[in-house]
């Protein structure tokens, strides 16, 4: 049993730069407020919040892409603010955002994931053997010819985590990986995040707006104007949907309907979140 | 019985650009009603946004016709301009086409162009402003880069209402908003559709979200239009939407599941206070 958190974030605060846009000047935007966060091996973390609560600047300081004003983040045990380190904490923290073709390049699927590997200068061989087993993971084998361009946004989603694991990180970040795709691919992606956890026992941080994605995860993290306002599991998040109204989520209805028939005398379990555990429940 | 704004009859279009011609509608038929909602679903790549395309004549058909305010789009002659002035479009991503120093400025911007005298302009502007949420008090002299993405959004919105169109095609204008950002735009939304005579012409991929707006669903499907009818109607055909690839708000999907268990609940119940009464009623019978 490894002692040393994947993630270890402690007390950080950033603010962002001001910066100038046309005529106007904007002001520096504190986007971090004394923030705390340990995340284990294997764990499936859901960071939950509104656009510019903070979930996407804390999700950019685990992998080295921001660097915190004040505090520190440990990867694995090591300091993203020491220079060195940031080779390894970027082998170990894969990340995907919110358009997959941001980081696509090359112009055919396997090459495209072979590409992390090729500039880092591993033998063909090697890069042949990671490539299959990353495209075999996210099940876009039958794809490895085409060109990302032809590919629907759900598959280009599936093409950029392939090149993340091709890496064979310990941790994934999605980063809003599901905000731009339609409801069926938003729901094959989620499901993929939850497959490489139990499958591979990754480390998953799924950085979402939406509550429907977060019922499944072993923790959910809700943010609000750079704090942490709440941590803890679905089934206790849940529990309390009138809090979750306060913060102005959106309640999926088949939840809020388990609510109401569990106030109208309904025994239905606080912990059947999905639309099938709902029925179940429902049934007996 | 008036005569439907939008008429649509036996539409085939073929983009001619890229090495394969490549047929991406395929003899489409539908009508959509004056002061109605109407809704074109359909995954990535199904057609929708060539569709409406064909609504403001950016596209003209490779056969068959588009009527639209009793004007055919591709005949000889046709009137584009004054159509164009008709059909506001909002694009995907509109917030990219903002481009002025202030609020104000960005919405005058097209009514400017119209020639009109500068109070008609301003009464225009301040309208659409707080039709969108807007207070033009507060937000008339701010610069929209400042704002967040949702109300960045609705400027561009306002931007268009101010150009008073009688039909309002919106592509996809919630994709990338926040929950709540969506909610705001769909209730500025629901006060446009019920303050002013405009009927409103929505593309998306999601039904869930356009079920409470729309009167009627347009469900396409590689270029072919495989299904319509009101929310109620379609939501029912649980199964084939699967299969297509769309998903059926979360709701109609677990009240699908309770029916085939032999729950027994009316095909058409849609919303929450429906389902909820329905379970109570049908649990009470089979206990």
């Amino acid at each position: 049993m490894n002692e040393t958190p994947l993630l270890d974030i402690q007390h950080i605060s950033y603010t962002y730069p001001g910066h100038s846009l046309g005529n106007s000047q904007t002001e520096p935007v504190p986007a971090l407020r004394d923030v705390s966060l340990r995340v284990e091996q294997g764990e499936y973390l859901a960071i939950l919040g509104h656009n510019g609560s903070g979930k996407s600047t804390l999700a950019r300081h685990c992998n080295a892409l921001l660097l915190p004003d004040r505090g520190r983040v440990l990867v694995a045990g090591l300091d993203t603010g020491e220079k060195p380190n940031r080779r390894r904490i970027r082998n170990n923290v894969g990340m995907i955002f919110q358009n997959p073709d941001n980081q696509i390049i090359a112009t055919v699927v396997e090459d495209d994931i072979a590409w992390a590997l090729t500039v880092r200068g591993f033998p063909a061989a090697l890069i042949r053997e990671r490539v299959a087993e990353a495209m075999s993971a996210v099940g876009i084998g039958d794809l490895r010819q085409r060109p990302p361009n032809t590919l629907s946004g759900g598959q280009r989603q599936r093409l950029a985590i392939a090149g993340a694991l091709a890496l064979r990180p310990r941790c994934i970040i999605a980063d809003e990986a599901t905000a731009q795709l339609d409801p069926l691919s938003r729901q094959e992606i989620v499901a993929l995040l939850q497959q490489l956890k139990r499958e591979h026992g990754l480390t998953i941080m799924h950085v979402t707006h939406l509550l429907e994605e977060t019922v499944e995860a072993d923790r959910i993290v809700i943010m609000q104007q750079g704090r942490i306002v709440l941590e803890d599991t679905p089934r206790a998040i849940f529990a309390d949907l009138e809090r979750l109204r306060e913060f102005k989520l959106i309640i999926p209805e088949p939840i809020a309907l388990a609510a109401r028939l569990r106030d109208a005398g309904f025994a239905i379990a606080p912990d059947a979140l999905t639309i099938e555990a709902i029925a179940q429940e429902i049934l007996h | 019985m008036t005569e439907p704004l939008i008429v649509v009859n036996k539409l085939c279009y073929t983009y001619q650009s890229g090495a394969v011609p490549r047929q991406a509608l395929m003899d489409i038929n539908l009508e959509i009603e004056r002061g109605s909602c109407a809704a074109i679903i359909g995954v990535t790549g199904s057609g929708k946004s060539t569709l409406v395309q064909h609504f403001n004549g950016l596209l003209h058909p490779t056969s068959g016709t588009v009527i639209v305010d009793g004007l055919d789009v591709n005949a000889k002659g046709a009137d584009l301009r004054a159509l164009r002035q008709r059909v506001g479009m909002l694009f995907q991503f509109p917030e990219a086409q903002l481009f002025a120093h202030t609020v104000y400025a960005d919405v005058a911007f097209g009514p400017q162009r119209l020639k009109l005298s500068r109070r008609e302009v301003r009464l225009r502007v301040l309208k659409a402003l707080e039709t969108v949420g807007l207070s033009p008090r507060i937000y008339a002299a701010r610069s929209p880069f400042d704002l967040s993405g949702g109300q960045m959004r609705r400027v561009a919105l306002a931007g268009v209402l101010a150009m008073t169109p009688t039909i309002l095609i919106l592509d996809e204008p919630t994709t990338g908003l926040d929950a709540e950002g969506r909610a705001e735009f769909y209730y500025y939304l629901r006060r446009v559709q019920q303050d002013q005579d405009v009927t409103i012409v929505l593309v998306s991929h999601d039904m869930a979200e356009v079920a409470a707006l729309a009167d009627q669903l347009f469900v396409l499907r590689d270029g072919q239009l495989v299904m319509q009818g009101t929310p109620r109607a379609v939501f029912n055909q649980g199964e084939a939407l699967r299969a297509w690839g769309l998903a059926v708000p979360p709701l109609s999907e677990l009240l699908s599941l309770l029916r085939r268990q032999g729950l027994l609940i009316p095909a058409d119940t849609l919303t929450l206070d429906e389902a909820f009464d329905v379970i109570q009623e049908s649990c009470r019978i089979s206990p």
